[in-house]
Parts: C-alpha cells; structure tokens; sequence
C-alpha cells in the first residue's frame, strides 16, 4: 500500500504559505500547526494562549472540514492518471494499493516519483508531502510519520533537508515483508486506542514488537475483537481479517436526480436520505461499512468515483459528509476538470463490510450502542423543530458557568464519533475568577431581575473597587420580600474592559436566603439580577 | 441472580421491631413481587453513586428501574435529579432534556452527567410535545422533562407505556406536576443546609440535603434520608 499525506493540509488549505507562523483551532486547541509556527514552538494540543505566548505573531484560523474536504479533491484528482482506486481516508490522508502502478511506473521508488510530482504540482511549495510505501495501510502511515531511517513521532514535526530548509517531498519505503520488524521498535501508543495502550503499557508491553509477541489467542482472550484488530495491526497485517465478505450488489444505493442537480444543495437532501437507506440495508444485514465508493454520473456520461475509508466503521452521518464533500469539490473546480452538465446519478456502495459490532446486549442487559439511534432520532426531530432546536454543549472556558459552555446543532456534529470539546477537561485550565463548584443547576436564560436593600433599606451598591455599600438584608423578587441570611462575594467580572463598545462591568455575590435557597447573583449598572440558582 | 425480597433492606428493617402488622407488610409485599416479576425483562439499578448512596436505604428495593418515571421537587431537586440520571447513563447511555433551556449543563457535568451524551431540546409546541418526547425515548436512557403545559391522560400513558417498553428514564423536573399519573418514584427535597458561605465570606461548597422518597413504588411510607450534595459529586467529571 502507499500512502499518501500532507501533514499540514488544514493550514495548506487556507492558502497560506508555510513561513508565516499559522495554527488551525479547534475550541480553543490547536490542531495544525505551519512548519513556521513549529520552528516557535507552537505544537498541536496547545490552548491559545500558550501557542501566542511561544509565538506572538502567531495567526490563528479557525477549521473548516468541508473546506478542507472539498479543496483537497484536485490533489486527489490529480492522482487519477496514477491509479484509479485513490481511497480517500480524511482530507490530506490518502491510500492506494501499489501492484498494479508500480508496474506501470516500473518499481515502487519511481512510482512513488510519480505521485509525488503529482502531488507537489498541486501544493506549489505550500506545504510538505509525505509518501510511504509498505505491506499494510497501518505500517505505511507510521512510516509516513517518521523521520527518514529515523524516529517516530506522534506529533507532525517538519522534516528538514540538509542546508536548503524544509523538505518538499519525503519518501519512505518499507521492504516486502519487512512491515513487521519495521513497526516492532515502535512505541505501543502509535495504535491510538488509548483504552487498550493505557492497559498494555501497565503490562510492561511498551512496543508494538512486544505486543505482536503474544499469542493472538492470548489476545482475544483478555481483549476481546478490538484487542485482535490491534494485534493484528502489530503484526503489520491489515486490520480486518482476509475473509472480508463481497457484499451483494444490492446493498448499493443510488437516485436519479430530474432534472439533473447543477449544485450541491440541491443533493444535499439526497445525500442524506441515500446514506439513511445504506445504513438500514447494512443494519437488516446485521453489517457495517469501513469502505465506502460514492459514484457520481452527469447527463454527458462523465462519472466521478472516489473510494472513502474509515478507521473504525463509516455512521450514516458520515457517509453523507464523505459524498458532499466529494460532490462540492468536484463541482467547485476550475473549468476545465468541472463536469460540463449536472448531476444525473448518484450511487453509494458499500465497497467493504465488516459484521457489526453494535447493538449488542451489555452485561447487564443494558442496550449498548445506542448513538446511533440517536443519530436517527437528531435526524427525525430536526423536520419537527428546525435544526437549531436540537443542539449539544461544548466547552470553550469562561468565567461563569453561563459561559463556558458554547450550543452548536447537533445536525452540524457527527455524534458517533468521540466530541473531546464536550468533556469538562476540553478547557480545563482555572479561569481567573471563577466561582469554584458547585455550579448552579439553573440559569436563567433571561436573568431575573431584583431589588436588593441592606440593613438601612438602602439600595446596596458595589463600588468601583469591588466594596459593598452595606450589609445585604432584604432582596424583592417576583415571590416578594425576602431576607439574606448568608452570603459571599461580590466577585468583580470585568469583560472586555480594553474596548468600550463591547465592555461589560460586572460583580457576582452568592446568596443563601431564609427559606435555605441559594442564588447567584449579579450586579450591573447598578441593577441587580438573579442569574442562576442552585437548584 | 439473587433474591430481591431477601436482600430489601426494608422488609428486614421492619421485622427487628416486630410492630408491623400484617396488613402493612402485605402492603409492602404486594409491590415488590410485582416488580420482581417485571425484573426478568426490564434492568433494576442499584449501587448508587456515593453521594446518593443513603437512599439506597429508601428506595424501593435499593434502587431504581428502567423505565419508571422519576419525579423531582423543593431543595436541590434538580441536582439530586441530575445525580441519579448521570448513574442512569452509564456506561454509554444518553440524555435528553426537552424544553429545559434554563438547566444549567455545567452543573450538570459537576453532578456526574457525561455531557458529550447529553443532547437538548428546545420546548416543541404542545400538540408536538407527546410526539417529540416519544421519539427521544426510543434513543435515550434518561429524557429530562418540565412541560409547560399539563399533559393528556391518553398521550402520559401511552408515553410511559413506550418509556417502559424501552428502558428509559422519564424525569419530571417540575415533580410530575403536570402529569396526569403519581410518578412511579418521587424525590423531594424537605430541607437543606448549606456549607461554606459565611457573612461576607467563602464561598458555597455543599449541601446536607433531607430527601423524601414517595411515589407509586414506594407506597404509603414517609421515607427520609440525608444526602450531601457537594461541587463534583459522583467524580466522573472532575477526573
């Protein structure tokens, strides 16, 4: 297998040329680094703050997955005159097998060449390509992550030629045969099954060759069908047993648009409702999909055919991004690679199946895997409520628990997959300022808004210094008069205080009143407000 | 599987005294035996979180069962509602909360709820309420619940009816006050105290909370226990 990577296709893909320090973000992380802000010290995992303070010219975007997904189907595009299966496995990411083009080409190294030139001509010295060649995917990644004859890292680091800065292209070639004892120095962590490496390196088996050693038996025993997935990844075999089923042309899915669609929206509804009924074939079948061939065909005969692969199992959801990605990119072209009518037909086949491991009952009877239902469920309330009526939470820090957390439709995430963004941890780090836990259960989304007098009856003001006026006594809400038995704070919250138009002066106080209820409170332009209780 | 009677912690309770009459334990009895039938298809949870654990002693034999509706209300309702359903989604479960646009989802995470499970509905018109709800059933371990308008006989049973047949959790944060049924479990808050705010000083830390179990599975008994509620209560956030 080759594979074929471009380490840093996310900042590739905004245009920006790799000596400017530029790091991609997700909520607040940095995911992709330019070999500029590398050489700074910026390195993916970051929060914001800490890449700025390595690298104060640092610019950040923020990702854009479609983006990338559909500026990267030119360069996938431009490996068709190589090999007609280009398996796609994520923007910047893809794979072929090697027999046939290196035939063609006459070896594997002038092959390689081959894709390279291909690839570079794209990238215009915008970034770095890296090609690896190996027995299995699995060992031509990690070769593709390594240093020429050197280390592996888990991070991208920029590969430096000798004296004329960073290398355009690198390629690596592993012998035939010699996958194995290629992965065998390799720290155990490269499978990224945190859940399984975490238990195999309290074992003592810190490489992959420790780990291959194991009787695969032993392995299934103790680690079940992941376990053996993995140790067959060690071994430098391919994850999934030979014995891949040929699925049945019927599980193929296809529409025929009339009149032909001339742009992407328009399939959009299509897209989905097509990869819908792939996933109930495959289901009844008691099957899932880890390879997937969208076929698009214009009314003039041209057809468009990219094959998708996933690491894990394709989900409904995902299936339907894979074809719009593709679609959108091959119609956003320059006019010479654009199809020159719409599109007619649309097909889906599910080009490798595995059986499904979902859906299986718990231990405790407990029904497992029950995401994708979700998935459906998100599919089928969304034509009831709209598709901002359902949404999931996401970390992104901030002082209060009102706004650390940022609503994003749940239509606009894959749900099958792990959201790090929506775990507590995602934006940890102890904001200056804020009211340790407990957090208050409500929030009022409109606070409420009260009247607050101390012991003299006086409306209790906090200065500009942060000082209370008085003692708080009695607070008038909606419910009438109550009195403050306890309280703390105020807490100055001052927002944005470097620009005027969008400043905000705030300070909170924690209030438990006489019928034991506790409430935040905040104060602004001298109003006070209930924000939240505790519930 | 065990026996569930022989290890009801409240059947023993009783017998120390000797003052139960016989009325009362059939009472008691009735109930249980029909749960226990129940129990062969549906899961019966114990082993609550240890914050909660003091109302193993209380609930209907120690624990709760999918599918039953649970009714949350007074002190610390909605933390207590937000503890047990954090224990409900485990290991993978999901959770809904419809029409909840003032549940505060931090808290919630503080309470052990994992929040990447966690997907939330705005408030649907009331004729699309039922409809709504029951789609979320089908998917959910625990569907939160605070309608703003009362709920119909026919659409409550048929609801509870499909709650029961897939396992879910249905939480009433307004203590079932709009449904037309007892809720099959139901939580108050009696009394609280607060810990770690002073006069001027500190900041809340916890609660001792008093909580009284009733409800249709827990009949004609005032059950109480003390909890303490504090900022990361079953962990799972917090590490």
């Amino acid at each position: 297998m080759v594979v074929v990577w471009c380490p840093d296709w996310p900042i590739v893909s905004w245009g920006v040329p790799p000596d400017e320090p530029t790091a991609v973000l997700v909520a607040n992380r940095v995911v992709a680094t330019s070999a500029a802000a590398r050489s700074e010290g910026v390195r993916a995992g970051q929060r914001r703050r800490e890449a700025q303070s390595r690298c104060p010219d640092l610019a950040l975007l923020d990702r854009d997955v479609d983006r990338e997904n559909r500026l990267f189907e030119p360069v996938v595009a431009s490996l068709d005159a190589i090999t007609p299966r280009v398996e796609v496995a994520g923007a910047g990411l893809v794979g072929f097998p090697t027999r046939g083009p290196a035939r063609f080409f006459g070896g594997e190294e002038a092959m390689a060449r081959a894709v390279v030139g291909a690839v570079t001509s794209h990238l215009s010295r915008r970034g770095q390509v890296r090609v690896a060649i190996a027995d299995g995917v699995f060992a031509a990644r990690l070769a593709a992550r390594c240093r020429p004859g050197g280390r592996y890292s888990d991070g991208v680091e920029s590969i430096v030629e000798g004296g004329t800065g960073i290398a355009e292209a690198v390629i690596q070639m592993v012998p035939p045969g010699a996958s194995g004892s290629f992965l065998a120095p390799m720290p155990i962590t490269a499978l990224e099954i945190p859940d399984l490496t975490d238990v195999l390196v309290r074992l003592g088996l810190e490489t992959l060759g420790l780990f291959a050693q194991l009787a695969a038996a032993d392995v299934v025993d103790r680690f079940g069908r992941d376990g053996l997935l993995a140790h067959r990844l060690a071994r430098g075999l391919d994850d999934h047993p030979p014995d891949l089923r040929h699925p049945a042309p019927d599980l193929a899915v296809s529409w025929t648009f009339e009149p032909p669609a001339e742009v992407v929206e328009r399939c959009a509804f299509v897209i989905r409702t097509l990869a819908d009924e792939l996933h109930a074939n495959l289901e009844s079948r008691g099957l899932s999909c880890t390879r997937v061939a969208i076929e698009a065909e214009t009314e003039t005969g041209e057809r468009h055919l990219r094959l998708w692969r996933h690491q894990g199992t394709l989900s409904a959801a995902a299936v339907a991004d894979r074809a719009r990605w593709q679609l959108d990119g091959w119609l956003q072209q320059t006019a010479a690679s654009r199809p020159s009518s719409g599109i007619l037909r649309l097909t889906i086949v599910p080009d490798e199946v595995v059986p499904a491991t979902g859906r299986q009952l718990g231990f405790w009877g407990v029904d497992r895997g029950r995401t994708e239902d979700v998935t459906r469920v998100v599919a089928r309330l969304q034509t009831i409520l709209g598709a901002d009526g359902l949404t999931v939470a996401e970390f992104k820090g901030g002082l209060s628990a009102m706004e650390q957390l940022r609503m994003v439709p749940a239509a606009a995430v894959d749900l099958t997959e792990a959201r790090p963004a929506a775990k507590p941890d995602w934006a940890a780090e102890p904001w200056p300022g804020r009211i340790p836990p407990p957090s208050p259960l409500r929030v009022h989304p409109d606070p409420l808004p009260v009247e607050l007098l101390d012991e003299r009856g006086e409306p209790l003001a906090v200065s500009g210094r942060g000082e209370l006026s008085g003692r708080p006594h009695r607070v008038r809400s909606e419910a009438g008069w109550r009195t403050v038995s306890r309280w703390a704070g105020p807490w100055p919250a001052e927002q944005r205080w470097w620009d005027p138009l969008t400043q905000r002066r705030r300070a909170r106080m924690q209030m438990v009143l006489d019928d034991t209820s506790a409430h935040l409170l905040v104060i602004e332009r001298r109003q006070w407000w209930i924000e939240a209780s505790y519930l | 599987m065990e026996s569930i009677v022989d290890s009801d912690p409240r059947v023993s309770d009783t017998n120390v005294g000797g003052r139960a009459t016989v009325s009362e334990l059939r009472a008691r009895l009735g109930p249980v035996s029909l749960i226990r039938q129940q129990t062969e298809t549906t899961t019966f949870l114990r082993f609550l979180p240890e914050p909660l654990a003091p109302l193993a002693s209380i609930l209907p034999m120690g624990g709760v069962q999918r599918g039953w509706s649970v009714g949350v209300e007074g002190h610390g309702a909605w933390t207590l509602a937000m503890g047990l359903a954090g224990w409900l989604m485990a290991p993978d479960g999901w959770m809904a909360a419809v029409g909840l646009e003032d549940l505060g989802l931090v808290g919630a995470g503080e309470q052990g709820v994992p929040l990447d499970r966690v997907l939330m509905v705005e408030t649907p018109t009331p004729d699309q309420w039922a409809t709504v709800v029951a789609a979320l059933v089908e998917a959910m371990h625990v569907v939160c619940v605070h309608p703003h308008h009362r709920i119909g006989r026919l659409e409550a049973r048929r609801l509870q009816a499909r709650a029961r047949e897939q396992q879910a959790v249905l939480v009433h944060l307004d203590g079932g006050r709009t449904w037309p049924f007892p809720v099959d479990l139901m939580l108050t808050g009696r009394r609280q105290q607060w810990e770690g705010l002073g006069e001027g000083h500190g900041h809340l830390q916890g609660r001792r909370l008093l909580v009284e179990v009733g409800g249709r599975r827990a009949p004609g008994m005032d059950q109480w226990a003390e909890v303490r509620l504090d900022g990361q209560l079953n962990g799972a956030s917090s590490r």
